[in-house]
């Protein structure tokens, strides 16, 4: 049906023309360019403006920048190339947009520690770390992203977590000019399940992430080798529709914690071994200062018999789990900043997984509300809800989330666009164990290219 | 399974939207990054174009929220007209790519960035490693450079080419256009030389580095700005520095943006012997500036008040 509608829509292209049109191209190399186009000089960069009256609009410095060879380049190509030739002598042209992000921070461990354990969480920031107290890098990040071609974009992010090995924390290409609305995303990429998962350290409000995304989805979230498809629908409202799927390796014996550590996995052989995920998310902007995000979520994958005291992983049978979720996102942010700086974020995702079709079910959640109070400063708070519906104390045998509560406070200076320096602390609690406290002083900073801000 | 049928389904849907995208006799849909390209867009386009504007003038350009209702406003554009430079660095690159766009892609005809169509100024001369020492600083140059008559006539230019290649049969409306809006400011620039004539040659200190291309068009000379770097808040030493250099050396004008709090700049003018002037930099500063020309008409309006 699709290849249907894109042979009609090419159909609109009258063959004949086309061909006077490249004869006509043809002929005109080497001739003078189209009106409104100064001819550019060979080594001197095209000029835009057009020769009529007033003063010609003339182009950055006229640097001995690439220019095209044919000396009638189109003028869209003319264009870009005066763009680039605004770069600073000596840029080099062809890198991709780099940037080197640290995450480094000094952490104070109180008592009890052995809870954070026993939930299988270890006790630093984002990746699993056996560094205890005092001085820690939890993330020394390498990103690199630029347009391959006219087609497809690229992006690499390279991870050294704890200073220890280097990980692949997303390598993907994208696709720009598919039709029907449809983008392709393909290598190894977080998912876009939830809204905590795929955002990076660095883009994050808080030093840790919420105790939901190592529980439910895996000890550095839900993230492997894949393919996405996704859809912007047709609709007066944002919405699009993705469909994922990745081939995550099963769990390792090492990640143990009640239940299973990761979500999914199996060997990565034949469709039933893979993970698919589905997420719908959706935007409303009721008014200028209000923003509402909501996102549903579904994953399933195979089943593991992962529990703490085994030593193994096992698949359980053809059976496969099941995540559902749904988050949502509130912002306040007047537009105009001239009165006041303030702004208010608040997010609260949940999700239930059902281990092993009719297995025990379990869920865990957080509600965070990020203030920003003054133009560098923002203070958030966050509270972890793990085990509901769960088991209340942690066995063995049971593959149920022992029900646990979390609170965490967060003060953040940011200087400028590229630091941050931020407090953090967060105490575990619940029904029959003893209170464990873990804080962090945190310094954060991006070198290299000015990264957008995803909504 | 139930969500695999609605599939085909959803395809169809997309593909009905992706057939009305651009019928022969539709209008053309321009998005602009800011409102005084939207205005320049509506100009030359006339009633060919349909312009919608990504943010607003009483907005700070750099920091708009990239939300994702924007990114519907991208997917049915037929254009993109934006300042360029790395101004709008922090917000529309992620737009664009979930646009899913092909025609307003970089390197495409409908990706229009109206710097190409201007002579860049304060390009950084420093290495690269030492930028953002300097703070905040756009690598590729000042992109604050939409106001002088001579860079609107450069993009106005730019519009009329760019909007006849993608809609040709609207070839001579825009190149009608064009002449109409030259002959315009053509007279206005006659008009705004008079009322600019006294600014002539006298100091002034802004709040941004944003007003250098205005400075240079009125031949008024930048001695200082109330931001110790771009894009960094200011200090009390840098405000206590900046105070006494006003006092030396007569600094008459402080200019900053309406979107910026206006508190501090008034104690460095009250300070420093000058007037506090808060200026529209932008259409939509204020709900009566609607077009270019009231842009103009009210900065110069401010600047030159008693």
């Amino acid at each position: 049906m699709t290849g249907a509608i894109f042979c009609l829509l090419l159909q609109q292209i009258d063959p004949a023309a086309l061909e006077k049109a490249m004869a006509a191209d043809a002929a005109a190399k080497g001739a003078s360019p189209p009106a409104g186009q100064v001819a550019p000089a060979v080594g001197a960069p095209p000029i835009v403006a057009p020769t009529a009256s007033g003063t010609p609009a003339s182009p950055a410095e006229p640097t001995a920048g690439p220019v095209s060879a044919e000396g009638n380049a189109p003028a869209v190509a003319a264009g870009w190339a005066v763009q680039e030739n605004a770069r600073a002598p000596g840029s080099s042209l062809l890198n991709p947009a780099l940037s080197f992000i640290l995450d480094t921070s000094f952490g104070y461990y109180g008592q009890h520690t052995g809870q954070f354990d026993s939930l299988g969480l270890r006790l630093a920031g984002d990746d699993p770390s056996e560094s205890r107290e005092g001085f820690g890098v939890q993330e020394v990040e390498v990103a690199a992203q630029a347009a391959i071609d006219p087609y497809l974009e690229g992006a690499v992010f390279l991870t050294v977590p704890n200073l220890n090995g280097l990980e692949v924390e997303e390598a993907y290409l994208v696709t720009t000019s598919l039709p029907f609305n449809l983008q392709i995303k393909a290598g190894t990429f977080r998912s876009q399940i939830g809204r905590n998962n795929t955002q990076h350290l660095h883009l994050q409000n808080f030093t840790r992430r919420p105790l939901m995304t190592a529980l439910l989805f895996g000890p550095d979230g839900l993230r492997g080798p894949g393919a996405q498809a996704s859809v912007l629908l047709p609709l007066p409202w944002f919405a699009t529709l993705y469909a994922e799927s990745f081939s995550i390796g099963q769990p390792d014996a090492d990640d143990l914690s009640p239940g299973v550590s990761t979500f999914g996995g199996g060997v990565r052989l034949g469709p039933s071994n893979l993970t698919y995920t589905a997420e719908l998310e959706q935007f409303w902007a009721p008014g200028e200062s209000h923003s509402i995000f909501l996102g549903l979520n579904f994953a399933t994958g195979r089943s593991f018999n992962c529990l703490a005291t085994t030593t193994t992983c096992l698949p359980v049978e053809t059976q496969r789990s099941f995540l559902y979720g749904g988050d949502l996102y509130y912002k306040w942010k007047p537009p105009n900043v001239s009165r006041t700086y303030l702004s208010l974020q608040w997010t609260t995702e949940f999700f239930v997984r059902v281990l092993a079709e009719g297995g025990p079910t379990t869920g865990a959640g957080y509600s965070d509300v990020v203030l920003q109070f003054a133009r560098r400063f923002y203070l958030g708070c966050r509270f972890d809800l793990v085990g509901a519906p769960g088991t209340p104390v942690a066995t063995s045998d049971d593959a149920r989330l022992p029900r646990r509560y979390g609170y965490a406070a967060s003060l953040t200076f940011a200087p400028s666009e590229f630091s941050r320096i931020r407090l953090y602390g967060q105490e575990l609690a619940g029904p029959g164990v003893p209170n464990t406290t873990v804080g962090f002083l945190q310094a954060e900073y991006s070198i290299g290219a000015h990264g957008a801000h995803p909504f | 399974m139930r969500s695999i049928r609605k599939i085909p389904f959803l395809v169809a849907l997309a593909a009905g939207a992706l057939a009305g995208a651009r019928p022969a006799e539709a209008k053309l849909r321009v998005a602009a990054s800011i409102e005084t390209l939207a205005d320049l867009c509506r100009q030359i386009g006339g009633d060919r174009v349909v312009v919608t504007s990504l943010s607003h003038g009483y907005q700070d350009p750099h920091f708009v929220e990239a939300k994702p209702s924007l990114v519907l406003t991208l997917n049915r554009a037929d254009a993109l007209v934006y300042v360029g430079l790395d101004l709008e660095i922090g917000w529309l690159p992620p737009l664009v790519q979930q646009s899913r766009n092909e025609r307003i892609q970089r390197g495409q005809v409908g990706n229009i960035d109206a710097s190409t169509a201007i002579k860049v100024e304060d390009v950084p001369n420093i290495p690269a490693d030492q930028l953002r020492a300097m703070g905040d600083i756009h690598p590729l140059g000042n992109p604050h450079y939409w106001i002088p008559p001579k860079n609107a006539r450069g993009i106005a230019r730019l519009l009329a080419q760019r909007f006849a290649e993608i809609d040709s049969p609207g070839t001579a409306a825009y190149q009608a256009a064009l002449a109409v809006f030259e002959r315009r400011l053509d007279a206005k620039e006659k008009e705004w030389a008079k009322v600019a004539a006294p600014l002539r040659g006298i100091k002034v200190v802004t709040y941004h580095k944003s007003w250098s291309y205005v400075a240079g068009w009125l031949g008024m000379q930048e001695v200082g700005y109330i931001e110790s770097k771009p894009g960094i808040p200011p200090t009390a030493s840098h405000t206590a520095q900046l105070i006494d250099l006003m006092r030396k050396s007569n600094v008459r004008l402080v200019i900053v943006e309406s979107f910026y709090p206006s508190n501090l700049a008034r104690f460095v003018a009250e300070n420093g012997h000058a007037r506090l002037v808060v200026a529209p930099s932008d259409v939509g500063a204020t709900p009566a500036i609607k077009s270019y020309f009231d842009l103009v008409d009210a900065v110069l309006a401010v600047l030159t008040a008693p």
